[in-house]
């Protein structure tokens, strides 16, 4: 709890008059309340305040009258339009605190790639413009492109798992062509080679065991590890 | 507000363009533009824009500048008195012309068309509404593709409800280039089949109507659907008068298998447009093993039918032996040499031998008989204290084991009769304790699948003569979320190998039905096909648009099953990796396949509840089972004969199927295309046909009736050849086995 409310000042920088409330609020769980304690011109009944909150507050117990940041209210809107009417008041908090945190990171990446990757040629003024002026840390420096660079570097780094489907026919096909091999008459299980096997030898290092050991077998055990180097080890 | 507004409900970014030339016809003149008074509420009255007109006019006449008003005259010729632009074509409404041109057609279909012709007519509501949504996105008209989405989308929520949650998405151009679902609807054509009168009387109505939005709809149908008309004298029964009129009265409608975006000849695997009719052929017989197997378990049973003459009126197990080798016609069975095996030891043969002896001694089910469905003994082992954290349920072939697989990454295997498993000394601890569980720790995430290798349980006086032929299972392969998966030892309780290949969660694993091949489904939309002795998969299998997320084995071998994400179900060749067919018609993911013995139908079951049978040869749908309610069905057994089938899923119930018996929910599949369709199929629709007869007698009082009792209010139509359902408390049943002998095991996790 005391995380997002640490951040919300700076989610909601736009919000000059409501930054310091945020700020402030600390102990009590419940950010809007403290809003209303802050603002008492239009003060509603604080009764659900007051005693200790065994449950987290819901938005439940909000009468709709408080005033909260615009974000916040944002989120509420958000929240109303795709069908969650009650949430946990800490809800807006994390998720401005998501937002914020995906927005500042997708604008510095986006800094950095209209700083030093985007092209300068004179083929794109925009950008050839914006990456002088990005490296001189000025507000115009990031520019469309770069904003839309860093969000789908972005996406294909989180959300992005599988190849396209063109690729794995590709693959698929290659793979295919070899015929199944043949397998020749073995005894027992029937494995991978040897060094593909998690069945090597466990080695335990003991310190007693080293130190009571003579110069000859400790170079026999080592030359024994190095040769069982590829297999999984057990310490 | 300087510039013109913007036509009701017009493009963002045509504002501007649309208003350009009456203000470039104006530019000459110095009076204030006419379309500037066009604010937010400027009153009505002297102000007004024709009034302005009007006056400009004037003025313009009186001083003689007679171009610019014959000008301004045939500008303004085209705004109604309100300043608002009259629209004389279709074209020019902008978003406005989908919400036509859909209301039109909708209307049409719902409406004032012949009865006979909605059932099919309707199946084109769904492409047209989506293609009108892409198209409103991608000419841009954010507001109102989100409100023609808003106002039509009610109807299609009970089968496109995964679409429409993806669709709901896509407001911007942007949208489209980053949405799967969108670019697969835009890049394919939507195939659709209509009969002939029905496709004639659509295009006789949008003709008619083209101007009122038919246009559009054509287009549509032109770029992106390909619509199939279907000769009814020529086509088979499912487009028949009376099957039409039947399905006329059911309300719960479903899409036809050649119908979608993967669209095909039914069963066929080749989704291009000039596809030949005629499918693959695939060979569904019985594998042919190999001839030195084959004599050592016919001396072997030889000696055993001495040792132990069969008791009166049973077969010796020589003459069973016969029986389930009887010869099939050569070209159906598949070649040995395409998937070869390694060569047989003498655990093949004692686990050939075992499977012969327990056939015979099996509880033999026969076809349904007299309206009476056979009883079918379910053993339900119940899982507590799990806290949710068990994925999967698997019992090993010899019924001795049973392992489950958890979310905390380890498994764990019990033995089902609760005696000691033998544990192998290790050198922390040379006389380890009895215990009647191991757990097997390796994995870094959830396990989501288990297989133990195929096994028999011992002969019955038990020849210890060399572990390594012991019919046990001796091996356990496991997947998991961390892309791997791991081969676990059961003699040592170790991990022994860990394949890796996969780039994402695996999902399902399988042994081959004669070990040494197992096959991997994977979020990464392939199947995979490993054999233990190499570390790289052998085989991939890609051609899913969505996540394979179960799959089976051809009890010959040689083929594969696999159901995916998206909706469909695919049959590949194993020697070739290429698939041979195509099965579409779920609406929702595909969670459970599972191949009939006889190697002629498969069943596939989805996310909504709905069990569908298939014809393997023919590439048709065969009947649809229903009765589990919405949740998923997790697994499918088939008995023994094929006759009988078991599903169990998160609804808490065990369902038994009869197999052969026809319901209105069944197609009448034509009988198999070629030589391929063979003698079970044929089997079946003799059966079926026999059955027919019956349905009316069944149906009112027998087991489906009762079934249907047994669900508790819940809005699910039983269909009449459930048999019998076994409803649990509180337990999500995760696994059903039939056994050899024709016993169904279960597996399921109390979950109050």
């Amino acid at each position: 709890m005391s995380s997002p409310a640490a951040d919300a000042p700076t989610t909601n920088g736009i919000n000059g008059t409501s930054t310091p409330t945020i700020a402030g609020a600390t102990t009590p769980p419940n950010p809007n309340s403290q809003t209303n304690g802050s603002n008492p011109p239009d003060a509603t009944p604080d009764t659900h305040n007051a005693p200790p909150l065994a449950m987290p507050t819901t938005s439940l117990d909000d009468p709709g009258t408080s005033r909260r940041p615009r974000d916040a209210r944002l989120i509420h809107l958000i929240l109303a339009n795709l069908g969650v009417n009650a949430y946990q008041e800490r809800v807006p908090l994390m998720l401005l605190d998501f937002a914020y945190r995906y927005t500042s990171g997708v604008l510095s990446d986006a800094m950095h790639i209209s700083a030093e990757a985007a092209p300068t040629g004179p083929g794109n003024p925009r950008g050839g413009a914006g990456g002088v002026g990005g490296a001189g840390s000025t507000e115009g420096g990031v520019t469309l492109d770069a904003v839309r660079q860093a969000i789908a570097s972005r996406l294909n780094h989180q959300f992005n798992a599988t190849l396209p489907k063109e690729f794995q026919l590709d693959l698929a096909a290659e793979r295919n062509r070899v015929a199944l091999p043949k397998p020749e008459k073995e005894f027992g299980l029937r494995l991978p080679p040897e060094r593909y096997c998690l069945t090597g030898v466990g080695w335990q290092m003991k310190e007693e065991r080293m130190q009571g050991m003579s110069l000859r077998r400790q170079w026999v055990g080592r030359k024994r590890i190095a040769r069982c180097g590829m297999r999984e080890w057990k310490l | 507000m300087s510039g013109p507004a913007p036509p009701p409900g017009g493009p963002l970014s045509r504002s501007n363009s649309l208003g350009g030339p009456q203000n470039a016809g104006l530019a000459g003149t110095p009076t204030i533009p006419p379309q500037g008074s066009q604010g937010p509420g400027p009153p009505a009255g002297p102000g007004s824009q024709q009034n302005l007109n009007q006056i400009v006019l004037e003025y313009l006449n009186k001083k003689g500048y007679a171009k610019t008003e014959s000008m301004l005259r045939r500008e303004s010729a085209h705004q109604d008195p309100e300043g608002k632009p009259v629209f004389q074509k279709l074209e020019e409404e902008g978003g406005n012309k989908y919400f036509r041109s859909f209301n039109l057609i909708k209307g049409w279909v719902l409406d004032d068309n012949l009865e006979i012709y909605k059932g099919e007519l309707l199946r084109l509501l769904w492409p047209t509404f989506a293609y009108c949504l892409l198209d409103l996105v991608a000419d841009y008209y954010p507001r109102d593709a989100e409100k023609f989405f808003e106002t039509y989308h009610e109807m299609f929520t009970r089968e496109h409800s995964e679409d429409l949650r993806a669709l709901s998405r896509i407001t911007l151009p942007e949208h489209i280039q980053a949405s799967e679902i969108a670019k697969l609807y835009r890049n394919n054509k939507y195939r659709l089949s209509i009969t002939m009168m029905a496709f004639h009387s659509l295009l006789q109505f949008l003709e008619s109507h083209l101007e009122e939005g038919g246009k559009i709809i054509m287009n549509i149908m032109q770029s992106h659907m390909n619509i199939m008309t279907i000769d009814r004298a020529k086509a088979s029964s499912e487009y028949s008068i009376s099957a039409m009129l039947h399905r006329g009265s059911t309300e719960q409608e479903m899409p036809a298998e050649d119908e979608g975006i993967p669209g095909h000849h039914p069963g066929s695997a080749n989704t291009s447009l000039n596809a030949p009719e005629v499918l693959p052929k695939v060979q569904l017989g019985p594998a042919q093993r190999e001839s030195d197997l084959m004599e050592d378990v016919r001396a072997d049973l030889e000696k055993e039918d001495a040792k132990n003459p069969p008791v009166a009126g049973r077969n010796t197990l020589v003459e069973e032996l016969e029986k389930t080798i009887k010869r099939e016609p050569d070209d159906d069975t598949p070649n040995r040499d395409a998937v070869p095996l390694p060569p047989s030891t003498q655990r093949d043969v004692m686990m050939e031998v075992q499977k012969i002896k327990e056939n015979r001694d099996r509880f033999p089910i026969p076809g349904r008989t007299g309206g009476v469905g056979p009883g079918v003994s379910v053993v339900m082992h119940t899982f507590h204290n799990t806290f949710d954290s068990i994925n999967c349920i698997e019992f090993s072939g010899d019924l001795k084991l049973v392992a489950v697989g958890t979310s905390e990454s380890y498994i764990r295997i019990w033995s089902i009769d609760g005696s000691p498993l033998p544990s192998a000394p290790t050198s922390t601890n040379p006389n380890p304790p009895p215990s009647a569980s191991k757990r097997l720790i390796g994995h870094s995430a959830p396990v989501y699948a288990l297989s133990f290798a195929p096994s028999t349980s011992e002969p019955d006086p038990t020849p210890l003569d060399s572990p390594a032929n012991a019919t046990s299972p001796r091996v356990l392969l496991s997947s998991s979320a961390d892309k791997s998966i791991r081969l676990w030892s059961l003699d040592t309780w170790t991990c022994l190998v860990a394949y890796k290949g996969h780039d994402a969660p695996i999902w399902d694993l399988s042994w081959g039905p004669f070990g040494y091949y197992f096959a991997s489904a994977s979020h990464d939309r392939t199947a995979r096909l490993w054999s233990s002795d190499h570390i790289a998969p052998l085989r991939i299998f890609a051609g899913h648009d969505g996540d394979v997320d179960c799959l089976a084995w051809h009890p010959n071998g040689s083929y594969l099953v696999t159901g995916s994400n998206d909706k469909t179900v695919r049959l590949w060749d194993v020697a070739r990796g290429t698939p041979v067919r195509l099965f579409t018609g779920h609406t929702a993911f595909v969670t459970a396949v599972a191949v009939a013995p006889s190697g002629r139908l498969l069943a596939s079951a989805d996310e909504g509840g709905a069990i569908i049978l298939w014809d393997l040869s023919s590439g048709r749908r065969l009947k649809r089972l229903r009765g589990h309610a919405k949740g998923g069905v997790w697994s499918l057994a088939w008995s023994v004969e094929s006759s009988v089938l078991v599903s169990a899923g998160a609804d808490h119930t065990v369902r038994v199927w009869d197999v052969l018996m026809q319901t209105p929910d069944s197609i009448s599949a034509q009988p198999g295309s070629g030589a391929a369709g063979g003698k079970a199929s044929a089997d079946a629709t003799t059966a079926g046909a026999g059955a027919v007869g019956k349905v009316g007698d069944a149906a009112p009082g027998g087991a489906g009736a009762g079934g249907q009792k047994k669900t508790k209010g819940k809005d699910v139509v039983v269909s009449s050849d459930q048999i019998s359902v076994f409803p649990t408390k509180k337990s999500p049943v995760y696994k059903v086995e039939f056994t050899r002998m024709n016993l169904v095991m279960a597996g399921g996790v109390y979950l109050p």
